[in-house]
């Protein structure tokens, strides 16, 4: 459905983005996922034709973003990461505004209202968007991108600054989106791309790091877990004996949290479940185990994983090579 | 084009940008002509107005312009413009006519104050005249020619530099003195020695192509240049939000 390859972005002296390619397929919900200044609007910008790519091409349902722009973009509809609102206009009339901007041939009304039915408009439908909540605002651009039925969403950071309530019901419409739509949504939260997307394409400093399935990226990453240990006992004795335990790559002490116990996070190697030689062996030593949860890996830890991994493939690929010679 | 135009006529008369304009311009306007005019006395000339009615241009139409592009660039509308299947010629021309229909309108309103010269000029005592006979008919639409392509001009300025601006305000005052430049350059002519430039400049004058409209006479190379003038000013606007995109 879409299709990216080598795309370049240049401002000035920095690339933004440095030639990356993916492909969306027909009826997937794709996250594009990175820190921010990744280059994840700039891409998404591109394939919107908002932007211009210094190198590379963009194809939407086969029609080239540069060579065909209208045709293009008749095929994709774009909730920029600030929405494109007119404060002085009400919902019904922004949302005729994009119908006769985009020259929909659907029957106006009952296309409008459908739209307005699907991400829950219709309370305030005659309200000037001036008026309107962060969270209805973002219902507004997600009803402007679908005008016109296109075959493509493009998502920028729906979910930035709204509370957890209204989180939850766009996640619940972009999956409903999902069903009829390609989607790709960009974003910088982690358990929002393991809430709904099929596949994620991670982009660091516009680079793709990784393009896998969501199950894969999150096993891939999540190889070597994260514990985070109280333990009431020696400190220095306790981190000896931690990294004695088979499977248990890393530990670090986290702090003394009061006086009694020590958090230490404690790091297993790939696909390795330490929690019962852990237990086993503080109680052979006396010393309690008053908690112990998984510590989250946040985002930069993935991209530190991707980029080491990245790292340990190039290696790999050298050492062969040389080998092979 | 059409929905972006209707947008823009809607956003004048839901924001006070609009009514500012028509404000502005009507009382400015119906002074000039007052003064110049009923007030000058029986020796009074129709020309002294429209002379005012060129710098009353230059100051007040850069309040029609100074929105139409910066204003979306502030507010982030502009992405929505730009990810619409529509050309960026249909945006300028949309724009540019909503912008040029507010001044249409505006002088519509301003040209019933012509009605008042037959209430108030006065018949010679002798031989068969009617106030029409009378009346400078032909040199009056040709001046409300005049002024129209000249205001149709400006805005194609105002336009252009108001693609070039985030700001309202330093797109107002940009406006007001690239007008006031053009009116000025045709004065300016008198005291260049090189004659080169004082043709170019000449050449180029919005004021001395207007002269033969203000005589009366519509001369099509007037409204030709006219023409031009709005057109590669209109193209450069295109060119400048085109640009942006590749910056």
């Amino acid at each position: 459905m879409i299709e990216i390859t080598g795309l370049t972005k240049r401002y000035g002296d920095i690339e933004a983005v440095k030639g990356i390619s993916f492909t969306v397929n027909d009826g997937e919900i794709l996250g594009f996922l990175g820190p921010n200044g990744a280059g994840k609007s700039t891409t998404l910008n591109i394939m919107t034709g908002c932007l211009s790519a210094t190198d590379g091409s963009v194809k939407i349902d086969g029609c080239d973003i540069l060579e065909d722009p209208i045709e293009a973009k008749k095929k994709i509809g774009f909730l920029p990461e600030q929405p494109p609102l007119y404060g002085d206009m009400t919902v019904n009339e922004y949302l005729s505004f994009v119908y006769e901007l985009k020259k929909c041939k659907l029957p106006k009304k009952q296309h409008i209202k459908e739209i307005c039915d699907l991400v829950k408009l219709n309370d305030v439908f005659n309200r000037l968007i001036r008026n309107l909540s962060k969270g209805y605002r973002q219902r507004v651009g997600i009803a402007q991108a679908l005008i016109g039925n296109p075959k493509a969403i493009v998502l920028d950071e729906p979910t930035v600054g709204l509370d957890p309530r209204q989180i939850i019901e766009i996640r619940n419409l972009i999956k409903m989106l999902g069903r009829d739509h390609t989607v790709i949504i960009s974003t910088h939260i982690l358990p929002e791309v393991q809430a709904v997307c099929d596949r994620v394409v991670v982009i660091n400093k516009g680079v793709v790091v990784a393009n896998e399935k969501t199950e894969d990226l999150t096993l891939a990453v999540s190889g070597a877990r994260k514990l985070e240990a109280k333990i009431v006992g020696p400190q220095d004795e306790v981190l000896k004996e931690l990294k004695s335990i088979s499977g248990i790559r890393n530990v670090e002490v986290l702090g003394k949290l009061d006086t009694d116990s020590v958090t230490y996070v404690i790091e297993s190697e790939g696909g390795v479940d330490i929690r019962k030689p852990l237990f086993f062996a503080l109680s052979r030593k006396g010393w309690a185990l008053i908690g112990l949860e998984g510590a989250e890996l946040n985002l930069e830890d993935i991209f530190l994983r991707l980029v080491d991994m990245e790292n340990e493939r190039k290696v790999g690929k050298r050492t062969t090579g040389r080998t092979m010679k | 084009m059409g929905a972006i135009y209707k947008r823009e006529i809607r956003s004048y008369f839901t924001t006070p940008i609009g009514y500012v304009f028509l404000a502005v311009y009507l009382a400015v306007n119906g002074f000039a002509f007052s003064v110049s005019t009923l007030e000058a006395g029986a020796n009074s000339n129709i020309a002294s107005y429209f002379v005012l009615t060129i710098f009353i241009l230059a100051i007040v139409l850069p309040i029609l312009t100074m929105k139409l592009f910066s204003e979306e660039r502030k507010n982030g509308t502009e992405q929505g413009l730009l990810t619409a299947p529509v050309s960026i010629t249909s945006i300028v021309l949309g724009k540019y006519f909503a912008a040029l229909t507010m001044f249409a309108i505006a002088m519509a309103i301003s040209s019933f104050n012509f009605t008042l010269l037959f209430k108030y000029a006065e018949l010679p005592l002798y031989g068969d005249y009617t106030l029409l006979d009378l009346m400078p008919v032909g040199l009056i639409i040709g001046n409300i020619c005049g002024t129209f392509c000249l205001g149709a001009a400006f805005i194609a300025v105002g336009t252009f530099i108001s693609a070039m601006t985030e700001n309202q305000i330093s797109a107002v005052i940009i406006t007001v003195l690239s007008t006031c430049v053009l009116v000025l350059c045709s004065f300016a002519t008198e005291y260049i020695n090189n004659t080169f430039l004082r043709v170019a400049i000449k050449w180029f004058s919005v004021l001395e192509r207007l002269s033969s409209l203000t005589n009366g006479y519509l001369d099509i190379t007037t409204f030709i240049y006219f023409i031009s003038f709005v057109v590669v000013f209109l193209f450069l606007t295109g060119r400048v939000y085109d640009r942006r995109r590749w910056a």
